[in-house]
């Protein structure tokens, strides 16, 4: 079979640039509260406000300072009104540290525990830390990975979403 | 050639699919991973130089959602695949699929699917790609959820290997009963049992008589949580499992593990405890490796971020070990002397892993009693870290590690026990609101093995998109040959779509997961990655 390098390429571009955040659907499956308590995933969403939704990990440092800096917005009130749903990915290894970890934190997130993955791997979330935002039950933005001051690019993303919707 | 067109194939439809907007019908999302490694020739290190000198492992992932129905599938390519791999494959292949409904009371998954029952000490199917891991199960899946405080699970199927399935198969079911069920999420008081059963099926064809081709596993497990304090504890019990990876051992198998954590305040605690006998577990008999495991066997300890932690790993030993790690966390408040205007937080961890003791043995058996150690020490490992922001634009943060590492054990053969103390500290510098500027120094002080290790990274990012790096480890303590391992490269990111582009030295080193190791051999060449969710 022949193949050329441009169509190659062409694809490449094409699938870049057309990856758009259409998620209308958000996958129906369970998922622990930090207490235990099973829910199914969709039932955790509040329609009425912007959702961030990280995936993070007890082990994972780039996930903890994203959520680090987070807090500190908050704390600062930087941020209009969203819920922050932190869904740990730790599995028996070291899913026992979620709780401890986040109390001695002092966040205020909303954590779930996603100990098989499932919900990473219906977000097809490759690598942590990983984050979504969810807008009127759509995804509106994602990002994989953190670098520092990528939480003001986020801040920015939901106070724009948070106008656009209570203008 | 046959590469590109291959990879061609797999970018196609989904360029394709991106573009579908199903509206009310649905949608259609995916993910699409590429890795690669071009190698070159390094006398230095040993380095391994394929005949192809290209490792490339491709991954394709889609599934369509409707309302409760959702299916998908997964295209893996690997051109081979790269070194270090636990298998050399040179073929692409539609290797998983699936349907699935999934409701509050009930849910089905017919295909391929994953699932884990209690902590996965008596079943997990996962993938971890990095690892080379995917053990997932093809055959059928139910959920029952009959009232809102009992689950039962149903699992029927095969195991993945590689391209192939297992040959033996796999019956499992798994029963949850809330006894009490918080009423709101997150903030009050929960308690649940639980129970497992498994059960493994491999026809046998040899001349013993008195060989069993089925295997069976039984769990019980209890959970309590309230806002601040939880316990959890499981107990499993396996028939006789004569295999190759545990050398045709004939103890029924055993496993016991504790959970107990406290959180108030600004503090959090955390202890495991864990006894394991003879707990390897496998759809196949004569399986190796981390092929075909049924159970998830994970050393408790502490999962290490800095590159010099990461030399002297501990696996956890699926034969015998008895021991646990404890965590104690705490945040120094913002606005005092100590904490100052942004707080400290503080991390300790303390990990020990004995022999079990034993109290007769045979070649191929033993006894030991239950809840007594050894007096060979497997592994013992004490952190201590400590992270404070300084000001706005400076937070550093600081390790103190002493190991104790039973090379002998954990690697396989006859060497001296190994003491080692490591120390690192990092830096980041925020100089402004997008830019940052990250380094670490890391020391690895040791007079066994290869003998002292020095480690650097240096690291600028400009937010959200670019970032660069450089690091080395160089172990220029040992006697024979001072190597560098050097590494540098970039990444560019934009929403969930991440290229990142290095070169350098990958020492060679073991890969321990689930209570299994694999050697990793030296390489050197450039790594081309790209993951993409859409």
């Amino acid at each position: 079979m022949k193949l050329n390098y441009k169509k190659t390429l062409l694809s490449l571009a094409l699938f870049v640039s057309v990856a758009s955040y259409s998620q209308s659907v958000l996958p129906n499956i369970p998922i622990a509260a930090s207490n235990g308590r099973a829910v199914l995933f969709t039932s955790i969403i509040d329609t009425n406000r912007v959702t961030v939704i990280s995936f993070w990990a007890t082990w994972c440092v780039p996930c903890i300072n994203e959520l680090d800096a987070l807090q500190e917005k908050v704390d600062e009130g930087k941020m209009k009104s969203f819920q922050l749903i932190a869904i740990s990915t730790d599995e028996s290894r070291t899913v026992q540290k979620v709780r401890p970890l986040v109390k001695s934190k002092g966040w205020t997130f909303d954590i779930y525990l996603d100990e098989s993955n499932e919900i990473k791997r219906a977000f097809n979330a490759i690598n942590i830390p990983y984050v979504i935002v969810i807008s009127k039950g759509k995804i509106v933005y994602q990002k994989t990975g953190y670098t520092p001051g990528d939480e003001e690019v986020l801040i920015e993303k939901i106070n724009q979403l948070n106008v656009s919707e209570n203008p | 050639m046959r590469r590109l067109s291959i990879f061609f194939y797999l970018l196609l439809p989904v360029s394709l699919l991106a573009q579908i907007d199903l509206g009310k019908y649905g949608n259609i999302t995916g993910s699409f991973e590429t890795n690669n490694q071009l190698y070159v020739r390094d006398v230095k290190t040993n380095a391994v130089l394929p005949q192809d000198r290209i490792g490339s492992n491709n991954y394709l992932k889609a599934d369509y959602r409707f309302q409760k129905i959702s299916m998908g599938m997964q295209y893996e390519a690997y051109l081979p695949s790269i070194e270090g791999y636990p298998f050399f494959l040179n073929d692409a292949k539609l290797v998983q699929k699936y349907f699935s409904y999934q409701d509050t009371k009930f849910g089905l998954t017919v295909g391929n699917f994953y699932e884990q029952f209690g902590s996965g000490l008596v079943f997990r199917s996962w993938e971890n790609r990095q690892l080379g891991i995917n053990n997932a199960m093809e055959g059928i899946n139910i959920r029952i959820s009959p009232t809102n405080n009992f689950d039962l699970k149903i699992v029927y199927g095969k195991q993945r290997k590689n391209f192939d399935k297992s040959n033996g198969t796999i019956r499992a079911v798994d029963a949850n009963y809330q006894i009490v069920k918080p009423a709101e999420i997150n903030h009050e008081r929960s308690l649940s049992i639980g129970g497992s059963f498994v059960s493994r099926y491999q026809q046998y064809t040899g001349p013993d008589p008195a060989f069993k081709p089925t295997v069976n596993a039984l769990s019980g497990r209890i959970n309590y949580a309230d806002v601040n304090a939880n316990f959890s504890a499981e107990y499993i019990i396996k028939s006789k499992d004569e295999h190759t990876a545990n050398q045709q051992n004939t103890n029924i198998g055993k496993a016991l593990l504790i959970n107990y954590g406290l959180t108030k305040n600004n503090v959090g605690f955390n202890l495991n405890l864990r006894r394991l006998e003879n707990m390897g577990f496998r759809t196949d008999r004569n399986a190796d490796q981390s092929l075909l495991l049924i159970n998830y066997i994970p050393a408790l300890t502490k999962q290490q971020e800095y590159y010099l932690s990461n030399i002297y790993v501990y696996n956890a030993q699926a034969l015998g070990e008895i021991g646990g790690q404890a965590d104690l966390y705490f945040n120094i408040p913002k606005n005092t002397k100590l904490g100052g205007k942004y707080g400290m937080s503080i991390a300790f961890n303390y990990a020990r892993y004995h022999a079990l003791q034993i109290i007769a043995q045979t070649p191929t058996s033993f006894k030991s009693k239950f809840l007594s150690a050894g007096k060979q020490l497997y592994y013992s490992d004490l952190n201590l870290n400590v992270k404070k922001k300084h000001s706005a634009k400076f937070t550093s943060s600081y390790l103190l590690q002493h190991i104790y590492y039973n090379k002998s054990v954990v690697e396989g053969g006859n060497y001296e026990n190994i003491k080692s103390t490591i120390v690192v500290a990092e830096v980041l510098y925020k100089y402004a609101t997008k830019k940052a500027f990250r380094t670490e120094l890391q020391h690895l002080f040791t007079k066994q093995d290869k003998g002292n290790w020095f480690g650097t990274l240096a690291e600028w990012s400009y937010a959200p998109h670019f970032s660069i790096f450089a690091s080395d480890m160089y172990n220029y303590g040992d006697d024979n040959k001072q190597i560098h391992y050097y590494n540098a490269g970039g990444s560019y990111t934009t929403g969930p779509h991440k290229l990142l582009v290095s070169y350098g030295r990958q020492r060679a080193g073991l890969i321990c997961v689930g209570g299994v190791c694999r050697l990793v051999p030296a390489a050197t060449g450039l790594n081309v990655s790209f993951t993409s969710t859409f």
